[in-house]
């Protein structure tokens, strides 16, 4: 409960200081003598985003300074990020290795994160899945997947 | 009407739009029978498949899939005792009971038998409500269209959760993003920071697929939770007695009536309907002892009410062109992509599309019984495919569902960038829906005050003097009044309790 409300506090500052940049670079923009022109609707997103972000901050401020008692868990912190950065390097490999070959070792990568602990069948699942997904996006539903490329 | 709907029926019962619309009910029931996947997931899983269709197929294979996975959330909630869509949640009160007393097959029947009272119920109304809601729309001016969509997302930020001022944050930063890209006045660049990708803006599909999906991938890895174990169960008896029957049809023809109505308000949903579908039944009927131990009325109640929110849902949208919960606000998105307007000229204009919605969610509904009663058999089998595998396949899924979008790997990182946003919008409790609503309705509310000021010469006052306008905006403003009366009463409560502990 602290610890959302102290995430709450984050949320508010950072919303005004959004609110305050898109004002900011709003100026920027061409402006109308009549209707709202470019200009005017991220400006008025703008002070809404302001307004609102002002009131989730006195609001959390309201019932106390909440103290940061952010304690994270380790593991379920490593689980998603490591969920994030393998899919990351999957895309980036994606148009070189292509969809068929890469995915099965993506899908057993993210089924050992998940914490599946039957290996044989996590291949088992991940090459069948992967063979099955691409036949049926590429051969069934006339849909372009990454293929290996040398160049 | 008449003639138009034979057209709608002839149209649905081609072949190729009728597997389209089986399948449609069929991925619907499997993904709403998984815990964690909803019918929103299911749309946005579907969404490869979608660009390639007719729009007409396209619309009722999506409605197949959102009716479809109302009712696939029971199967969950009968079998595992958790509910597979937030929609079922209610069914869990008397599905589960019923299933330990060894009735798990009749469980499933009556919900099945239920849902397809609520979703005719739903159709008829839909039917016979949508058309003259779009003729009333037809008079709305551009000051009343923006009205309406500050009225939509206000709605749908008080609707999604306890805390409505996350729910109207969540909206702006929509807003925001819809923003961004080439402004629809003058054609200007927003905020691309010399970006050639930006000029278009975020597509909403990759949005979808990120908040909605990938967030909840990535809310399962963090919480690692183990899967739900499944009991042997007699799914086999699925009939109840012609004395069963007549004792919860009353149940269901109600659940079903209000179901229609809280579908019908814009960002309800499901989750509303069937609890207070069964608080409404359990008053009414003469053994509201037996709600809790399995009672059929319950099962009845939740799931014709659950059911009855699809036509109500599609009203709103089909006619104002605002969703009338989560799964009409991503099945929108997909609209907008494969270049479907709703709104009120929809039915002026096509006609033909509108019936064709009518018409096959009148088949739907029979589809849903047939191939949920059918699929009731296997339900046990699919749902012990552990999470741990299926994840991992849905990620892959929602990777390709952004690659197709241009076949380029620019979507799926968009995709995943949001994914990561919405993980964090999960985590501290700010609802992704008025988010995506924002992206969907910030350029009408753009376009349509930008018009409404340039006829009245930036005169505001134009937001005021017209009566559907004024309406609009006082119900917004009255929505949030009564959300900051509720969340003071409640910090007034909890201040009490707080005092008498200390």
């Amino acid at each position: 409960m602290k610890k959302n409300r102290f995430a709450d506090l984050i949320i508010g500052v950072l919303m005004v200081l959004l609110g305050i940049v898109v004002l900011v670079l709003s100026q920027g923009l061409a402006q109308a003598k009549v209707g709202l022109g470019p200009a005017g609707y991220p400006r008025a997103v703008a002070i809404i985003m302001l307004v609102l972000g002002l009131v989730m901050v006195i609001s959390t401020l309201a019932k106390g300074l909440p103290r940061m008692t952010w304690q994270p868990d380790r593991q379920a912190f490593l689980r998603v990020a490591g969920t994030v950065l393998i899919s990351f390097v999957y895309l980036w490999l994606l148009n070189r290795i292509g969809f068929l070959f890469l995915t099965p070792f993506y899908l057993f990568a993210l089924m050992w994160i998940f914490g599946y602990k039957n290996l044989k069948v996590a291949a088992l699942a991940s090459i069948g899945s992967a063979v099955v997904i691409y036949l049926l996006f590429t051969k069934a539903f006339m849909v372009f997947l990454p293929e290996f490329s040398m160049f | 009407m008449f003639n138009e709907l034979i057209s709608g029926l002839q149209f649905v019962f081609q072949p190729y739009a009728f597997l389209m619309m089986s399948f449609g009910v069929m991925v619907g029931i499997i993904i709403g029978a998984i815990p964690g996947l909803s019918g929103s997931i299911g749309i946005i899983l579907l969404m490869p498949l979608v660009y390639r269709m007719d729009s007409n197929v396209a619309m009722v294979m999506l409605c197949g899939l959102f009716c479809g996975s109302m009712f696939g959330g029971s199967v969950a909630a009968i079998l595992l005792n958790t509910p597979g869509t937030p929609s079922a949640a209610a069914t869990v009160l008397d599905g589960h009971p019923l299933a330990r007393q060894g009735e798990a097959g009749k469980a499933i029947g009556v919900a099945a038998i239920s849902s397809f009272i609520g979703g005719v119920v739903s159709t008829i109304c839909l039917i016979l409500i949508a058309p003259e809601l779009a003729k009333v729309a037809l008079k709305f001016h551009a000051a009343d269209y923006f009205s309406l969509a500050v009225f939509g997302l206000t709605i749908m930020a008080s609707a999604s959760g306890k805390n409505m001022l996350k729910g109207l944050m969540s909206g702006a930063v929509g807003m925001l993003i819809a923003t961004i890209g080439t402004d629809p006045i003058v054609g200007n660049s927003r905020f691309t920071f010399g970006s050639g990708y930006l000029l278009n803006g975020f597509n909403i599909l990759p949005v979808l697929i990120g908040v909605f999906a990938i967030s909840e991938v990535l809310m399962t890895v963090r919480t690692q939770a183990a899967d739900a174990t499944i009991q042997e169960q007699n799914v086999r008896n699925f009939f109840p007695s012609f004395k069963e029957f007549k004792g919860f049809f009353w149940a269901a023809i109600v659940g079903g009536l209000i179901g229609v109505f809280i579908g019908i308000v814009p960002g309800t949903g499901g989750a509303i309907a069937c609890f207070l579908a069964y608080n409404v039944i359990q008053r009414l009927s003469k053994h509201p002892e037996r709600f809790g131990q399995g009672s059929l009325e319950g099962i009845a109640a939740v799931e014709s009410s659950n059911n009855g929110t699809t036509g109500g849902a599609l009203i709103p949208m089909l006619t104002l062109g605002i969703p009338g919960d989560v799964v009409t606000s991503v099945m929108l998105g997909a609209l907008t992509l494969i270049g479907v307007k709703v709104g009120p000229l929809l039915f002026t204009n096509n006609p033909d599309t509108v019936y064709t919605i009518f018409a096959g969610m009148l088949i739907i509904q029979f589809l849903m019984l047939g191939l949920g009663l059918f699929y009731a058999r296997v339900a046990p089998y699919v749902l012990k495919i552990s999470q741990k595998i299926l994840m991992p396949v849905v990620m892959v899924l929602c990777i390709i569902g952004a690659f197709t979008l241009s076949n380029n790997l620019y979507h799926v990182y968009v995709a995943m960038g949001f994914g990561v946003f919405g993980f964090f919008m999960k985590k501290y409790g700010y609802p992704a829906a008025p988010l995506v609503l924002g992206v969907i309705l910030g350029p009408m509310a753009e376009q349509n005050l930008n018009r409404a000021l340039t006829i009245s010469r930036n005169d505001w006052s134009v937001l005021v003097t017209r009566p559907i306008s004024l309406s609009f905006l006082i119900l917004s403003v009255a929505l949030i009044g009564i959300a900051i009366y509720n969340a003071a009463k409640e910090a007034k409560k909890n201040q009490e309790t707080t005092d008498v502990v200390a």
